[in-house]
Formats: structure tokens, sequence, C-alpha cells
């Protein structure tokens, strides 16, 4: 348990530093890229599309896309980087006597570490730009982004698992979070949904972490949601069963590399 | 008695993986937890125990299923029936650069080899300076991995291992690479670590590494255990089948390249004692016969040498250099027949090699090997007795 312990913060450090290690400038891409990335939405968005929500009347749209799509880039990037990560180690895993787990279990809090650090960044440069962020409600958020970052693990071992068996999913994830995506009300707001739909988008559990997000921060809603409950409730179920399904095939890994 | 290690009835099959169909296949038979039974069988009912304190060799031709069952004992696989127990601490070298990324300095790979091997954080910084002491490798030690030589990822990974200093050490071929001065500091250290009471488990194709190292070895064939216990015997066996297999092959290879040379007929040792394999005592006399096959009217040259079982040479001789030569007996056969009148090897195990060679004793016809063993009670250390008197 300790070794693992080690081992993941071990591999944690090297993720980081395999992504940001041969720039220029290392870490503080981890502020600048979010930073031109909230620059390039911006002008899209709000001076080409002239984007509007009717919730986001007060705020603008900018603000209210950014508050969901960065947690929710940090959950796509985990998931989506999670499928390679048994695979790759293949050469360690077949000479070391390692827990499997702890690769998908490091990609998953090596991307949400370092998005973390970007969300803070942009968070801060829209204050800054004089909307008012609830501050207070970062922590309920944190429990809202503990929740995203269970979910993003659980699929994390399932499809790093699966790719070992089925090498097709490398190919299929990418579409199918981008179905996502557009399945979640990240670019719009659920109240332009028709009626009829909406209980349908409410199954999606990444339409709770996104509004609760905006509530907490922008609207300054901090009532506890019995539905936030339900959906950590379930994604701590997805979790376990995910735990199981992973050491159910891990043992067998050496035999499909 | 408690063992470090054992394994109790092993058997492991590699499913066959070539097809999506059997990949999914086996995929929802994982699932509902029903054992894959159908693909090759590498290993076959192994038993195996290791106790405290032990150096034990595992020896086998290629692909007889020595690394798998390094992979099973260190639980890197997992057996598709049969029990694997360990107690005890273990750092395994399967592969010295396992777990070494390129584009990282050798710095960091240490740190993360070292954690694989169940090192803390605190536990590294204490010994880092040993490790890097050990490694050898300067200032590359700040380079990238992936400008390393070979020889360096080797130093680096053992230096790693030296720090852990386990109860129980797995190596898998590992002292194949590095130079012969690295090679040494390794064999040293690890002869250090057996005399502090460190059990080692190591496969190896050099059987003076073996003998060196170990005091058991098991015999691995085809996937179960052909011969097991004390390191000589079994390293000789070992050794004695390779020739066998080395020797059919020769023979095969010999029908096949056809007359016209200068090739063995026959080669028997001259006796009357009746085991298979001649046992002798020392100062006995030793005479063998051998019938060469002569194309042409030049006499071949005849080598005779002795070497023991596991091929170290010990005494060989020539005809040319003593000026004799071959008695012809039929119109294209000739013979050689040679005598130790006084056979002064210690008890063992040995064998005659008859080598012809062409008439100018420049280029190998042909070889052919016979076993034959020195038996008796002696305290005498090599392998001859040499003519002494002790003075006053």
């Amino acid at each position: 348990m300790h070794k693992n312990f080690t081992l993941v913060r071990e591999l944690v450090r090297r993720e980081i530093r395999s992504r940001y290690l041969d720039s220029l400038s290392g870490l503080a891409w981890l502020v600048i890229q979010p930073l031109m990335l909230l620059l390039i939405y911006g002008f899209v968005f709000v001076i080409i599309f002239k984007a509007k929500v009717p919730e986001a009347n007060t705020t603008g749209f900018l603000p209210y896309l950014a508050i969901a799509f960065w947690p929710w880039t940090a959950f796509s990037d985990s998931v989506l980087r999670s499928v390679n990560s048994v695979t790759t180690n293949a050469g360690l895993i077949n000479k070391v006597a390692v827990s499997a787990e702890i690769f998908p279990i490091s990609m998953v809090t090596a991307t949400f570490i370092m998005h973390s650090i970007g969300y803070l960044s942009v968070l801060l440069v829209i204050s800054l730009f004089g909307i008012d962020i609830h501050w207070l409600g970062l922590l309920p958020s944190i429990v809202v982004l503990i929740f995203l970052y269970g979910l993003a693990l659980a699929l994390g071992l399932l499809v790093s698992s699966l790719n070992v068996f089925i090498r097709d999913l490398e190919h299929i994830m990418p579409p199918l979070m981008m179905l996502w995506f557009f399945g979640t009300p990240i670019l719009y707001s659920i109240s332009l949904i028709p009626d009829k739909y909406q209980h349908w988008m409410r199954l999606n559990p990444m339409t709770e972490i996104v509004d609760s997000l905006r509530g907490f921060l922008l609207w300054g809603e901090y009532s506890v949601n019995l539905t936030l409950v339900l959906t950590g409730f379930s994604i701590g179920l997805l979790l376990i069963f995910s735990v199981w399904f992973f050491r159910r095939l891990s043992p067998r890994f050496e035999d499909f590399f | 008695m408690k063992f470090l290690a054992e394994l109790q009835a092993v058997e492991k099959i590699f499913p066959h993986t070539n097809h999506s169909k059997d990949r999914l296949k086996a995929l929802g038979n994982l699932l509902i937890g029903r054992a894959v039974k159908s693909g090759s069988k590498v290993l076959d009912d192994i038993n195996l125990q290791v106790r405290a304190g032990e150096s034990l060799a595992i020896i086998g031709a290629n692909g007889a299923g020595k690394s798998t069952l390094l992979k099973v004992l260190t639980g890197v696989l997992r057996p598709t029936s049969g029990t694997v127990t360990v107690n005890a601490t273990v750092a395994a070298l399967l592969e010295l650069g396992a777990g070494f990324q390129d584009e990282f300095s050798g710095m960091e790979n240490v740190r993360l080899k070292a954690s694989l091997l169940g090192l803390t954080r605190a536990e590294l910084n204490e010994k880092i300076e040993e490790i890097l002491a050990f490694a050898d490798i300067g200032e590359s030690i700040h380079e990238p991995v992936k400008h390393y030589s070979s020889g360096m990822i080797v130093r680096l990974g053992f230096a790693v291992v030296t720090a852990v200093k386990p109860e129980l050490l797995i190596t898998d071929e590992i002292l194949a690479v590095g130079d012969e001065s690295f090679q040494a500091k390794c064999i040293r250290w690890i002869e250090e670590y057996l005399a502090q009471g460190g059990t080692l488990l190591m496969v190896s194709h050099s059987m003076y590494q073996v003998q060196k190292l170990c005091q058991h070895a098991i015999w691995i064939d085809d996937g179960s255990v052909r011969m097991s216990g004390d390191v000589f015997p079994v390293t000789q066996s070992y050794l004695a089948w390779h020739e066998q297999k080395y020797a059919k092959e020769l023979q095969l290879a010999r029908n096949e390249s056809g007359n016209g040379q200068y090739l063995i007929k026959s080669f028997r040792i001259i006796t009357d004692k009746i085991e298979e394999t001649p046992l002798y005592t020392i100062g006995e006399a030793l005479r063998a016969e051998v019938i060469i096959n002569q194309p042409d009217e030049q006499m071949p040259v005849m080598l005779f040498g002795l070497v023991r079982a596991d091929g170290t040479p010990i005494y060989g001789v020539s005809s040319d250099q003593e000026g004799v030569s071959a008695t012809k007996v039929s119109e294209n056969l000739c013979r050689y027949r040679i005598c130790f009148n006084d056979l002064s090897l210690l008890p063992g195990s040995y064998s005659l090699r008859a080598h012809a060679m062409d008439p100018q004793g420049l280029r190998l016809c042909d070889t052919q090997e016979l076993a034959f063993i020195v038996t008796g009670a002696s305290r005498e250390m090599g392998f001859v007795r040499l003519p002494h008197y002790w003075e006053d």
C-alpha cells in the first residue's frame, strides 16, 4: 500500500514533468495555455457567435463557459489519456511486480493536478476582469471536483483495462467523449433544451456537476442539492465496480500484451 | 522449516491472443471468473522451495521456461494453477533497464526504479550517494537515459538493487552485460550479500557463474523440472545433455556433408569395464582408439583433449607435435591409439575428445567425445595430481 502510494507519487511527478519538460518555460505553460484558450473562446463565442444563455445575463457568456469547460477538459483529458496507460507500460508490468492500477490512477491524478492549476488561474483572471467569483463557493466546488475525479478514475480504470483486450478502444473513445461533451450543458444551458428531453439530460452525471460548479462559483448558491448527493453516491458505486472490474482483469494483463 | 518462497504444482498456460475473437472470449471468461485452459503450456507441475540463506540457480535451454518461472515467482505473472507463496522482501532484476524511461535523466530513473523496488523517498535520499558510487557513471547521471550505453543502464539498475538489500534477490541473466570489471564488482557484491545471509535465485547460461555463486541448481526442461539438487551434478548433467545434443546435430551435419573428409569413423575407449560410462581410479591407464576415414594418401593429424564435464580444458596433445603418424588399417581407413598410462586426474566426471585434423594440422575436420569418470576418495583440490614430494 505504502509502496503503491510512493509509486503513484513518482509516476505523477514523471507524467507532469514529461508533458512540460521539453518546453522552454516549462511549468509556466500550465497557466499560460488555459489563459490563451480562454482568450480564443472569448473571441469565437462572445465576439463572433455572440453566444448567450438566459442564466448568464449578469455575468456574460465567457465566465459561464469557463467555469464548466475546465473541469470538463480535466475529465475528458484524464479518461482519454488513461486508455493507453496500461498498454504503454506493458514493458514495465511485464518485468516488475507492480499493481497495474497505479498507471491509470497516476494518469488521472496528474491530469487533474495540472488542470486544477489552470482552472484556478482562469478563475483568477475572470475575477480580475470584474466578474464576481464567489470564492467561498470554492469549498463546495472542491467536493464536486472530487466527484468528478472519482468519475474520471472509474472510467480510467474501465477503459485502460478493457483496452488491453480490445485495442479498438483507442479509436472509439475520442468521438464518444466528443458526443458526451455536446450532451452536457457546457456550451449551452439546460433551459434551452425542450422540456421533454431535460430529464434525459439529468441522467448524465456531468450535467449535475457543471451546473453545481456554476451555482457555487458564479451565483453563490450553496444550498445542498439532493441530485448532487445522488450523483456522488452513484459515482461512488461506479468506482467500486471499476476497481472490481480492473482487479478481475489485471492478473492476466501480461498474457494479452 | 519456513521457506522464503515456495511454488506448489505451478502450471502456466499462455492463452492464444492473436485473434480478436480469442481476446474477447478470454475477456468474457475472466469477468465471469472461469479459468482459461487452452493455450500453450509453458510451465508444468513445478514444485520449488527456496530456503533462507540458500543460493539457487535455474538452468535450462532457451525457451525451457526459466524466465516465466521467475516471473511467476516474483508475482509478475499469475500462474494458471498451483500456488505461489513468498515470505520475504524480494527484489527482482528480470531486466536491468526495466522501468527506465528514455527521455529522463539517470537520476530520475533511479528514483522511479527505487520506488518500484519499494524504497520510500526518505530511504532513497539516504542511499542515493551509495547508489551513485556503485554505478560509477559520473556526471552522466544527469543526462537522459537514451544517451546511455547498455552497460551504463546495467550499472545503474544493479546499483539501485545494492541499495535495497532484499531478503531474496532474483536475477535473470543480468551479469551477461557490463564490462569485466563491473561484472567482477557485481559478483563480489553478490558473494558478500550471500555471506551476510542473503538468498539468491538466479537464471544464467554461464555454468561458471552458476557454480561460483550457487549451492543448488534446478534444471528446467520444456516446462518441467528435469533435475534438481547440488549445483555440480546438475550443471554437469546439463552440460553433458548439451554436448549430446550438439553431437547429434554434428552427426546429422556429417551425414549430409558426405565423404572426402578426414572424418572419425569410430572412437572408443579400450576397456574391459562393463559400465556405460567407464569408471577409473587415479593412476590407472586410459586407452583409446580412433579410426579415421582417409580419402587420399596423406595422413590426418590427431589431437586428443581431456576436459572436465563442464568443458574446462585440462590437457591436450597432438600427433604431429610428438612426431607420431597413423597406422593404416585398410585402403581408406587409418588408426590412432593413445594410452594415458598414469591417469593422474582427481575424482570427477571427464570427457576425452578426439579431434581429427587435416594433414597440415591446421583445420579441424571432425570431433567426437566420450565420457568417463574417475572415482575414489581424495581431499586434494583441483583437477590433476601433480608429481610432488614434501621436503624437510
